[in-house]
């Protein structure tokens, strides 16, 4: 008369995935940003930036689109990643205002998480849950994510630089937020 | 041990997951839950939606259903999601 | 980065392979686990489909539910699979909301789980339990805390070792770097004597209020520290501060190291008729458990030490961690005159936690 026992080891799963360390003060670091593209990103992102630099005594070293061959709908290139990750200290990305772009700049977020450069991505009202739930997915529901009103495309240049003006102070807050 | 699907569980996940995909104009449609088959069959709605590309990548957006499904139906089931951009 | 990867960890793991083996006997049973890796060295209870509903009738919500995700292995823990181990290891089926628990608290990232699976320095997660539950599954806080004799200690203990060689695919030269294991690492779960202490129960200290509760601190061995004849604090925490100041510990270097002080009931009695609150126990041994910085200095080249303790001169008096708040206070133990340290491995923080199903 046998017996039927389980094993006790269980599937295996992949790599769960942390925020980097945030930096204690941003003075003298590095920002970089990640625009993909879409209508009003690169204003807006390149105003957060500037207004985090001069806030801050950081600077804006580098702005960057996806590269050759990329866009919204797709992660950034290897060597995009790579400029990122070497000549930043932290990171801002998006727009992240539908779907497939919200999907693939937290996808770039969290790899630049990863590699140890903590990354705000910029989404709009319509799609921060989806935002959030994607990085549920990759097991970091505490991705930093900085909430604009929707839409953005369409939406006039004095506008867009007011919003990016009100979100800095909250940008600083999601970059010092230690692991 | 039942094995009947909780039909009130299979539509909330679905609600929930489609809610998502609002935003683009996409939706989810509940083909069928078939608790004798163990099958739970879905539909991409892209008929409102202006831009394809913006909808969640199929692969991307199949996980999120089942992982939602999982979630929240108990018992094991087979997930048949028809995506129009999948060839 | 070459193909880019969206893939979800949330969710259900698949339920956990069955399979038979021929003779029920438990002799079979080890060498049918042992034949696979499995198994800690000591006989085990076979883990049937009964066994483990049992144990999964004493939890809450979908037995395959996803509670973590253990390194090295990245094994997915579920409730279904903690029953499995707990079977194992000879558990009551009452402790399972301490072992999901304890998984839970295993996989929060400040306790680094992959680094204290990984390194070549004995560690071991000391399971403390605290509250209602440790009351209701009959854990011992008192006399022989430490063992042997308690069922629930003995068993949760085993446990939770069974979850980190076999999820967490810990395995001693494989996964587990471990140069020398150590003792508590078959077993090391005790219960907070609170009934015995003349301060609030230690996770009110840190800010929790739950009516159980659970606390993971990944250190060595307890070492101990006898005191027969002192009736004031200060000469008796003197005893237990070079107990701390040594430069064989794991955590000598590494500032963020913490020190659990587990004061048996006397010594705690003897400092709190003195007055002392628990905060004047960390201080007072933050105080005292130094040396100067120059030795430590000549001791180690790589250092993990906050941005302050560098300014320090080298004979100017270093503490052994880099806050007072990093000493960790509580009661264990029964009647005599002794308490017990256990250093941390040094890069690790402890955690506690809400028991819940």
């Amino acid at each position: 008369m046998g017996v039927t026992v389980y094993a006790p080891d269980g599937e295996v799963g992949p790599e769960p995935a942390t925020l980097a360390a945030g930096p204690n003060v941003l003075t003298g670091l590095r920002i970089g940003v990640l625009d993909n593209g879409k209508p009003n990103a690169g204003l807006l992102l390149k105003r957060v930036g500037e207004q985090l630099a001069a806030r801050t005594g950081a600077s804006l070293v580098l702005v960057t689109e996806k590269g050759p061959g990329a866009n919204a709908a797709t992660p950034c290139t290897q060597d995009v990643f790579e400029h990122l990750r070497t000549e930043c200290d932290v990171v801002l990305t998006g727009s992240a205002d539908c779907g497939s772009c919200t999907s693939w700049s937290v996808h770039d977020a969290i790899q630049l998480e990863r590699s140890g450069t903590p990354t705000v991505v910029a989404t709009t009202t319509r799609f921060v849950e989806l935002a959030r739930r994607v990085a549920a997915g990759f097991g970091v529901p505490e991705a930093r994510v900085v909430v604009f009103p929707h839409p953005l495309g369409g939406t006039d240049d004095d506008t867009i630089i007011a919003w990016a003006d009100g979100a800095v102070d909250e940008v600083v807050a999601l970059l010092s937020r230690p692991a | 041990m039942s094995n009947a699907m909780d039909e009130q569980a299979v539509v909330s996940a679905v609600d929930e997951t489609a809610e998502l995909l609002r935003g683009d104009g996409a939706d989810l449609v509940l083909v069928r839950a078939d608790a004798d088959l163990g099958c739970i069959e879905l539909r991409l709605d892209l008929t409102d939606v202006e831009c394809l590309d913006c909808v969640v990548p199929p692969d991307l957006l199949e996980q999120m259903v089942m992982a939602e499904l999982q979630r929240k139906v108990s018992g094991a089931f087979e997930l048949v999601l028809d995506d129009p951009r999948r060839v | 980065m070459s193909t880019p990867e969206l893939q979800i960890a949330e969710g259900r793991a698949g339920a956990p392979e069955v399979f038979e083996i021929a003779d029920a006997s438990p002799e079979a049973l080890v060498e049918a686990y042992a034949s696979r890796g499995w198994g800690d060295g000591l006989p085990l209870v076979a883990p049937t489909p009964e066994r483990v509903e049992a144990m999964l009738a004493h939890t809450d919500g979908d037995p395959d539910e996803i509670l973590g995700v253990l390194p090295p292995r990245f094994g997915k823990a579920t409730r279904r699979l903690v029953a499995v181990n707990a079977v194992l290891a000879g558990c009551a089926p009452d402790v399972m909301p301490v072992l999901v628990s304890a998984v839970r608290g295993l996989a929060r990232p400040e306790l680094n789980l992959r680094g204290v699976n990984a390194t070549t320095h004995p560690v071991a997660p000391l399971l403390v339990v605290h509250g209602a539950i440790a009351e209701e599954c009959g854990f011992n806080g008192g006399i022989g805390a430490f063992g042997p004799g308690n069922r629930a200690n003995a068993t949760v203990g085993r446990a939770v070792r069974l979850i980190l060689l076999h999820i967490a695919g810990a395995r001693p030269g494989d996964g587990d770097a471990s140069q020398d294991g150590q003792p508590s690492k078959y077993s090391y779960c005790v219960a907070e004597n609170l009934a015995a202490s003349p301060w609030e129960a230690y996770p009110r200290a840190r800010g929790l209020d739950a009516p159980s509760a659970i606390t993971l601190h990944c250190g060595e061995n307890p070492h101990n520290v006898h005191d027969m004849e002192s009736s004031q604090p200060g000469p008796i925490l003197d005893k237990v501060a070079t107990a701390m100041a040594s430069f064989g510990q794991n955590n000598a270097p590494i500032a963020q190291g913490e020190y659990f002080v587990l004061l048996g009931p006397e010594h705690a009695a003897t400092i709190a008729a003195a007055g002392w609150a628990r905060r004047d126990v960390s201080l007072y041994l933050y105080e005292r458990a130094r040396f100067p910085a120059g030795e430590f200095r000549a001791a180690f080249k790589s250092r993990a030490w906050m941005p302050w303790m560098e300014g320090v001169a080298d004979d100017r008096l270093l503490p052994m961690t880099g806050h007072p708040d990093n000493i960790r206070v509580m009661v264990v133990g029964g009647a005599g005159k002794h308490s017990m340290i256990v250093p941390s491995w040094g890069m690790t923080t402890s955690v506690t936690l809400a028991v819940e199903p």
